[in-house]
């Protein structure tokens, strides 16, 4: 089973003058494959951080991100940016939906990065996630039209539709009410039961963090159980 | 859902942001296929002219000063079989209304027949009757007359005897008709009809021919052969033809019996016989005589003489050979001449006559001692039938009758002078060798007056003649007229080019409000873009979806931009027909669109538009996406690097330092000369204007890095808020600055007259008028022959120099002319006359004087031109060449060894006079004069000369006048630039409002904030005005402040008035101020606070 996360002595400075201070310092991490795991602190805690360092997207200052065996930021640009697209899938605080697409082609969106497209089997499943997610009859609807909820489930599908193996949620519930949150908070506990994904999240909503299977907080620029 | 589908969705939810960009591409677009249809437009006018003017006529024979007869059509038409050919007279003159003002100084006079009309662009129309004349419709409105009014023609009366020649008329040099005006005739009826390359239509007055052959006495002659352009009418077949058909007559040749009946002579109409018929004739029968016969002032033998005769050489053709000297000091008299000079044989005699001078002036000369080897015994052993036909002395009754072109005093005939003439006319009283007539009697026009011998002989060597000269040594030969006149229907400057080079600042200021609006846009959408990269796609990726989105804005955009530029062209020629009418002068311009440009336009717009916004965005997308997510502006400048941080900013510094220097240099190191310092002080202007800039950098730079105190005012507050964002700020100001600096600085190469016209250096040459008349004057105005000849005398020409110039016409290669010239005309001057006037620009070799390169010897004529002409209307260089062909049909080299700065010699190229008849003997008189006249004098003197010129249409022009009408052009230009450049500046604050809007945008909750803090909206306005208000200020001071220094060599002269530009720069400041205005009142329309609440 693929998903796997493994981050070693992690440490991370946002200015990288010597002596400049770290956000992170020395963060061990293991994440088996298919396990849910949340990660909670206070805010400027270094939690955004480890997620996007998981994802490719921040690289550390020091340390060793293995994914699966592989170190992504050993990787081309290039290289780093086809491995988002197939192996990871981001849910931002901000749904950050494409405001001129439909709720189905956002969701398409990562399919256009490859070359030899499979237009009518990703469009398909697609649909088949929209209407996973409850959204089957809101999928030709723009982001205009949709509830913020609704919005962050399109989100969920658009992480979702390259079959990734971990999906990294940053404060997905945020700007969500209660009962939109824990709606999306049951959704990522399903797919990772059913679907076996990777699950790491960010949230200071202890209701999502219930549902996953490990809690960690970031104390003093590590992480430990919570 | 495809790639595709994403970058359509972009564009329309987008469309508002893009509706910015399509209109700017349109802008771009519609200036730049403007200006490549004002090419196209001024292309297709001057073909379409080119061949209004020539209409069905392929090759053209143009004989000028010499005549062949007009049946000579109808024998060449017979030779070609289908193509049409017509004969016609060609004649210059003048027109006016009797008693009125109106008048046409150059008016082309044609005799033709119907013949002439079929080969006019429609093919029909029929020659006027006797005394009735159809008129070009230019010639109809300048003289402003209806059908059936009548108008005075003056015409030049064509002489068959060459006028440079000593004893021809030069009295009756023109001849006044008085016609009718029957009709008159457009482009299509041959109304533009003529030979030059020319877009101005020619005044044209079209005559019977017939008619015009009577009235001048040159019945049967014509000068003018048309043939059709047609199958079988080619300028070679027409050749062939004309070898076949042409006769002796049609070379003015004639065999006469002579009295005694056995022998018989051949003559020529012209007094002297071609050297090319001499040796055709010499070829074929040696023992012919050759004689030469010479009018000389006196005979004398110590203090005796006989006034006014005739003496003559004859000799077999072989002893007038170059080397023979048989003889030379010897002469044989009449027994008459003996008993008049009281001398015998062994006596001593000298011959007093004129020879002609290299510049028309009469030269009076005695020959060398002869010898009296024989006295014949009878009194008169030559007859008068020796003697050519010489007006004013063979035609008289009497010898007190004469009335010569030379200088005669009658009070010296005697009566048995006037006895002799009774008695034996004009018959030679002796007889010099033919070495002493070849050695100082032979001309340019030949050597023989006639060539005699038993009639059988002589009648077969005419006969054998045609088939042994070469017709066109006699002048007689075709041009490719058609092919010329496509050839130069083509301008002298692409104004597709020119155009877009006047454009440029429009088009690359609306290329950058393409490039800030698109860029916008993109920046709007960068958690867009952060998402795309977030999931996986590489920034080259994203760039390209973008430029995607691009490429279908700039095609709509430049769609749009097609329909515009239309309309821009005919704005354009609009401007060029009212407004900027020095630049084409009279040419009518009418709008072509070609497709094939159109579409180099719509892609040379795309690949333009596309190029502005990758180079705009290409570091858009290399942001981490994480900070595109949180939708961060990027970081402010750091405060290190403010002016501490070394390498790059020491580096700026460096440069802002040299460009200073070498400004400062540049303005010290430039001479006097007017152009030069022009051009220097545009080049230190322009590097103070990137000095300026890297200090506005600097500027902007350190306000954005909060250096400094704490802002005390709102105002205050904003100047520091406008380093925000330096390279949009600077952008701004950069566009500001250039764009103001360029349209001021401009201003410099306006060219103004002379201050100084009377400088020998200057472009006038020292010059007072520039003299241009219709027909010939015959004589050199300074002398006293020439003077006398129009009624002046010394009192009216003192303390004024005459330079008279020959003319060989040719096209204009003057800025005034659109076409491209082939064979510009030829000026000749005596070389001296010029010496240490004009200033030259470049010259071959080290000469001190370089006018006396033109003196040198060889196949290749030496010229020197005006530097603007030989650049911008021939695109040549000195040392470079260019063809003509002379009039024999001879193709010569004219070789460009100089050029002189913006001159009153604009137009034509100056070769010696000497080269000039060599190559066109047959061309007499002076078409141009410059004169030098004393500043008291100048105006009484111009008056008196128009007036006893008259006859011959001299039109007298102040060489200041002419510098002006030159300049014109290059002024018109300039003014197009600024009005356009103008326009383009306008459309840069037009960005600077964009500018506004986006960072009030961009900072709406920064906006909010003051406004929760207590900020007024009028003082959140204020800031954001005092923030904008600066880099306007900046722009436009950077951009002045240069420009001033560009163009104060030419105010430092009293030169061109800055108004129109103080102007245009406020009205920029006003345009700006009033978008930044706008831009500030949109943004912060509404509840500000909402935008807090928002966040």
């Amino acid at each position: 089973m693929a998903g796997r996360v493994e981050l070693q002595a992690i440490v991370k400075r946002y200015d990288e003058v010597a002596g400049a201070p770290e956000v992170l310092n020395g963060l061990d991490l293991e994440v088996s494959a298919g396990s849910s795991v949340a990660i909670v602190g206070p805010s400027g805690s270094g939690k955004s951080t480890i997620l996007n360092i998981m994802g490719g997207l921040l690289a550390p200052s020091a340390g060793s991100v293995q994914v699966d065996g592989a170190d992504p930021y050993a990787m081309s640009p290039d290289a780093l940016a086809a491995w988002r697209n197939q192996r990871v899938g981001f849910i931002f605080q901000a749904h950050h939906l494409l405001p001129q697409l439909s709720a189905l082609e956002n969701a398409l969106v990562p399919t256009l990065v490859a070359d030899d497209l499979a237009g009518g089997e990703a469009e398909a499943r697609a649909r088949e996630l929209l209407a996973e997610v409850g959204l089957s009859e809101r999928a030709d609807h723009r982001p205009g039209q949709l509830s913020g909820g609704e919005c962050q489930r399109v989100a969920v599908v658009r992480a979702l539709i390259n079959q990734p193996a971990l999906v990294l949620a940053d404060e997905p519930t945020g700007q969500l009410d209660e009962a939109a949150g824990d709606q999306l908070a049951d959704l990522l506990a399903g797919l990772n039961e059913r679907q076996g994904v990777t699950i790491v999240t960010v949230t200071h909503s202890r209701r999502l963090a219930s549902r996953m299977e490990r809690v960690l907080a970031v104390e003093h620029k590590k992480l430990v159980a919570s | 859902m495809n790639r595709r589908t994403l970058v359509v969705r972009g564009l329309r939810h987008y469309r508002r942001t893009h509706a910015g960009v399509v209109a700017g591409v349109a802008v771009s677009a519609a200036v730049l296929i403007g200006a490549l249809l004002v090419g196209d437009s001024v292309r297709a006018s001057l073909r379409e002219q080119a061949l209004a003017r020539v209409g069905r006529v392929g090759s053209a024979m143009m004989t000028r000063d010499r005549f062949f007869t007009s049946e000579l059509g109808g024998r060449v038409g017979r030779e070609l079989g289908g193509p049409r050919v017509a004969a016609a007279l060609s004649l210059p003159g003048f027109a006016s209304v009797p008693g009125g003002q109106q008048r046409a100084g150059i008016v082309s006079v044609y005799g033709v027949e119907d013949s002439f009309f079929q080969l006019g662009p429609s093919g029909d129309g029929r020659a006027p009757a006797a005394g009735e004349a159809v008129l070009s419709d230019g010639l109809r409105r300048q003289l402003g007359v209806s059908v059936g009014e009548t108008i005075l023609v003056r015409v030049e009366k064509p002489s068959l005897l060459p006028r440079d020649m000593v004893m021809s008329d030069i009295d009756e040099t023109s001849l006044g008709l008085r016609v009718v005006v029957a009709g008159t005739v457009g482009d299509q009826g041959f109304g533009r009809f003529g030979l030059h390359a020319t877009q101005v239509a020619p005044f044209n007055v079209f005559l019977s021919l017939s008619w015009l052959q009577g009235e001048l006495k040159l019945e049967g002659k014509a000068n003018l052969l048309l043939v059709e352009d047609v199958e079988g009418g080619s300028p070679r077949r027409a050749g062939q033809a004309l070898s076949e058909a042409w006769s002796l007559a049609d070379a003015g040749l004639s065999v006469h019996p002579l009295s005694d009946g056995a022998n018989a002579e051949l003559r020529s109409d012209r007094v002297f016989m071609d050297e090319v018929v001499v040796d055709a004739v010499t070829a074929k029968d040696p023992t012919l005589t050759g004689v030469l016969t010479y009018f000389v002032n006196a005979i004398r033998a110590g203090d005796r003489s006989t006034p006014y005769s005739m003496v003559t050489a004859m000799g077999s053709l072989s002893t007038w050979s170059e080397t023979a000297e048989a003889g030379v000091s010897d002469v044989e008299i009449s027994g008459w001449l003996a008993h008049d000079l009281e001398v015998e044989v062994g006596a001593e005699l000298t011959l007093d006559y004129f020879t002609m001078g290299p510049s028309l002036e009469l030269e009076r000369r005695t020959s060398p001692p002869l010898k009296v080897r024989t006295v014949d015994p009878l009194e008169t052993p030559w007859d008068k039938s020796l003697t050519p036909e010489l007006p004013g002395i063979t035609d008289s009754e009497n010898c007190r009758d004469w009335d010569p072109s030379v200088p005669v005093d009658l009070k010296q005939i005697r009566d048995h002078d006037e006895v002799y003439w009774d008695s034996y006319g004009a018959a030679p009283k002796a007889r010099v060798s033919t070495a002493f007539a070849r050695r100082y009697w032979r001309n340019r026009f030949g050597t023989l007056t006639s060539i005699r011998g038993p009639s059988a002989r002589v009648s077969a060597v005419a006969a054998a003649l045609p088939g042994a000269v070469d017709p066109a040594r006699l002048g007689l030969f075709f041009r490719d007229i058609r092919g010329q006149a496509l050839a130069s229907g083509s301008p002298a400057t692409d104004f597709g080019g020119l155009f877009i080079g006047l454009s440029f600042f429009l088009i690359v200021a609306a290329l950058l409000l393409v490039a800030l609006l698109f860029v916008f846009g993109v920046e709007q959408r960068r958690a867009e873009v952060g998402t795309l990269l977030a999931v996986g796609y590489t920034p080259r990726r994203v760039r390209r979806l973008f430029l995607g989105e691009a490429l279908l804005l700039s095609l709509l955009g430049t769609a749009l931009g097609v329909g515009l530029g239309v309309l821009y062209t005919q704005g354009v020629l609009w401007g060029l027909g009212t407004l900027w009418r020095g630049a084409v002068g009279d040419t009518s311009i009418s709008l072509h669109v070609s497709y094939t440009t159109v579409l180099m336009g719509v892609v040379c717009s795309v690949l333009t538009a596309l190029f502005a916004i990758a180079m705009a965005m290409r570091r858009a997308f290399h942001r981490p996406a994480l900070e595109l997510l949180a939708d961060q502006d990027p970081p402010l400048p750091d405060a290190a690097a403010a002016g501490r941080r070394p390498g790059r900013w020491r580096k700026a510094d460096l440069t802002a330092l040299g460009c200073v220097v070498a400004a400062v240099a540049l303005m010290v190191a430039m001479g006097n000369d007017a152009a030069q310092a022009a051009m220097g002080f545009f080049g230190a202007g322009a590097l103070l204007l990137v000095a300026a800039l890297l200090f506005c950098r600097r500027m902007l730079m350190r306000l954005g890095s909060g250096a400094g105190s704490a802002p005390a005012t709102v105002a205050s507050l904003g100047v520091r808020n406008s380093g925000r964002r330096p390279g949009r700020s600077l952008a701004t100001v950069a566009l500001l600055a250039s764009g103001t600096f360029l349209v001021v600085a401009v201003q410099a190469h306006r060219l103004e007259p002379p201050q100084d016209p009377g400088l020998r250096s200057s472009g006038t040459g020292g010059f007072t008028f520039f003299g241009r008349s219709t027909l010939p004057i015959p004589r050199r105005l300074d002398t006293t022959v020439g003077q006398e000849g129009f009624g002046l005398d010394g009192a009216d020409m003192a303390g004024v120099s005459v330079v008279s110039l020959r003319v060989r016409d040719g096209d204009d290669a003057s800025c005034l002319n659109l076409n491209a010239p082939r064979n510009p005309q030829l000026l000749g001057v005596d070389p001296e006359a010029f010496a240490g006037r004009f200033t030259f620009t470049a010259a071959e070799g080290s000469e001190s004087d370089p006018w006396s390169l033109l003196e040198a010897e060889g196949e290749v004529v030496p010229a020197i031109g005006d530097a603007a002409s030989v650049t911008w209307s021939l695109h040549k260089k000195v040392g470079d060449t260019l063809d003509y062909v002379d009039e024999a049909g001879r193709p010569f080299k004219v070789r460009i060894v100089g050029a002189v700065a913006n001159s009153i010699l604009q137009g034509s190229l100056v070769i010696s006079a000497r080269h000039l008849e060599e190559r066109f003997p047959s061309s007499s008189g002076f078409k141009r004069l410059l004169l030098q006249v004393p500043a008291d004098r100048a105006d009484r003197v111009a008056a008196r000369l128009s007036s006893a010129l008259s006859d011959v249409g001299l039109e007298l022009t102040s060489t200041a006048a002419r510098m002006d009408q030159f300049n014109a052009v290059q002024n018109t230009y300039l003014l197009v630039f600024q009005a356009l450049g103008g326009l383009g500046l306008l459309l840069g604050s037009v960005g600077l409002g964009m500018v506004v809007l986006r960072n009030a945008l961009e900072r709406r909750r920064e906006l909010a904030l003051l406004a929760a803090v207590g900020f007024s909206r009028r003082s959140v306005r204020r800031l954001m005005l005092g923030e904008h208000g600066l880099l306007l200020a900046l722009g436009l001071a950077a951009g002045c402040v240069t420009a001033l220094v560009a163009v104060s060599p030419s105010l430092r002269g009293g030169g061109p008035s800055l108004t129109p530009m103080v102007l245009l720069v406020l009205g920029v400041a006003c345009n700006g101020l009033s978008w930044a205005w706008l831009a500030t009142t949109a943004a912060t329309r509404g509840p500000l606070l909402s935008a807090l609440r928002d966040q």
